[in-house]
């Protein structure tokens, strides 16, 4: 990753986070030279999309099929009730630059699927997967793992939410942990705003951790969260061996 | 020997609750236990955590305290373990 040196304005709006132990500015200058992208920006990758930017990622790639809709309002923070019916890479787009007008962002108004995952990967040095389906999780790990990309796997249920991170070679991948979907998994499910946005939060720290090269990213870990009973875990994961995607790299 | 099952997302909503304590003849193992729960829940449980051959799905991680366990975990449960039984979720 590389590297992108600060002008006096941008010290300043950084300028809490800046002084934040074993960051400090050349971990903004990290950041500003980084590359995420986001696979889907609904719920959960809105929010991811909206702290990366706030914190100064400077190159967000973000890909979502589809226009708004009205119950996509209780969660998608970066859609309004006015873009109602419009794409909402636009509306995500809009909302970015008003808060962060510096940054690149490219929209790609698909969904990541065969024909585009590998190139969508290949544009960033982190990958935030926020999709609902897992066909999309899964060809996302495959070329995070082929492209040896670090992916930051969010998912949410109900009031429930699972993070971890993974970097090819060095963690479980998504494969290891969950070989196969769910059976009878439905696209939509119960779920407040606040939860998709925890897990968003969450998501978006780890991305900074890992371009920033400091704190504990969630590598061989995962968090496991129910916000109804507010408890948490820890828990340490494993590397399949036999991994049909990332196996051939131990 | 008395063991702490933990169910999340669907199968908290399958299971109809969060959570239960099974009683388990010293000696069990995940596998036991795992056998004990299908044959407790109905067929909505059981068709999110077994195959058609009874064998645990792929989309169920297995947590033993906090560490991932595997099916055929070698070391016997202990009074007081729990076990959490997580389904893969997703985004949105």
């Amino acid at each position: 990753m590389s590297q992108a040196p600060l002008n006096n304005e941008e010290k300043e709006i950084y300028g809490w986070q800046i002084p934040i132990c074993d960051f400090g500015e050349e971990g903004q200058e990290r950041l500003k030279g980084a590359s995420v992208l986001i696979s889907r920006i609904g719920g959960l990758g809105g929010v991811v999309a909206y702290e990366l930017a706030a914190a100064g990622v400077g190159h967000l790639i973000l890909a979502h099929a589809g226009n708004i809709k009205p119950d996509d309002l209780n969660r998608q923070l970066l859609m309004t009730y006015d873009a109602l019916g419009t794409p909402r890479t636009e509306s995500a787009k809009k909302r970015l630059l008003e808060l962060n007008p510096r940054l690149q962002i490219d929209v790609v108004g698909q969904n990541a699927v065969e024909e585009n995952v590998a190139d969508l990967v290949s544009r960033a040095d982190v990958v935030v997967d926020c999709a609902p389906l897992f066909e999309e999780r899964y060809l996302l790990n495959r070329e995070a793992v082929a492209q040896r990309k670090h992916l930051i796997e969010c998912s949410m249920y109900e009031m429930e939410f699972n993070i971890t991170s993974i970097q090819p070679g060095r963690t479980p991948c998504l494969r290891c942990l969950f070989p196969d979907e769910p059976p009878a998994w439905k696209r939509e499910f119960p779920v407040f705003g606040a939860v998709s946005g925890a897990v968003g939060c969450l998501g978006a720290i780890e991305a900074i951790k890992i371009i920033g090269d400091f704190g504990n990213p969630l590598y061989g870990e995962m968090i496991h969260g129910d916000l109804r009973s507010m408890q948490f875990q820890k828990i340490s994961i494993h590397r399949d061996p036999s991994c049909l995607e990332c196996g051939h790299l131990f | 020997m008395q063991i702490h099952v933990l169910f999340t997302a669907q199968l908290k909503d399958a299971a109809g609750a969060a959570g239960q304590m099974i009683d388990l003849p010293d000696q069990s193992t995940v596998r036991h236990l795992l056998t004990e729960i299908g044959q407790m829940h109905g067929e909505r449980l059981r068709a999110m955590l077994f195959d058609s051959e009874g064998e645990l799905l792929p989309s169920i991680l297995l947590c033993l305290g906090n560490e991932q366990i595997s099916i055929d975990h070698a070391s016997l449960l202990s009074d007081g373990d729990e076990l959490m039984l997580l389904s893969a979720i997703s985004g949105g």
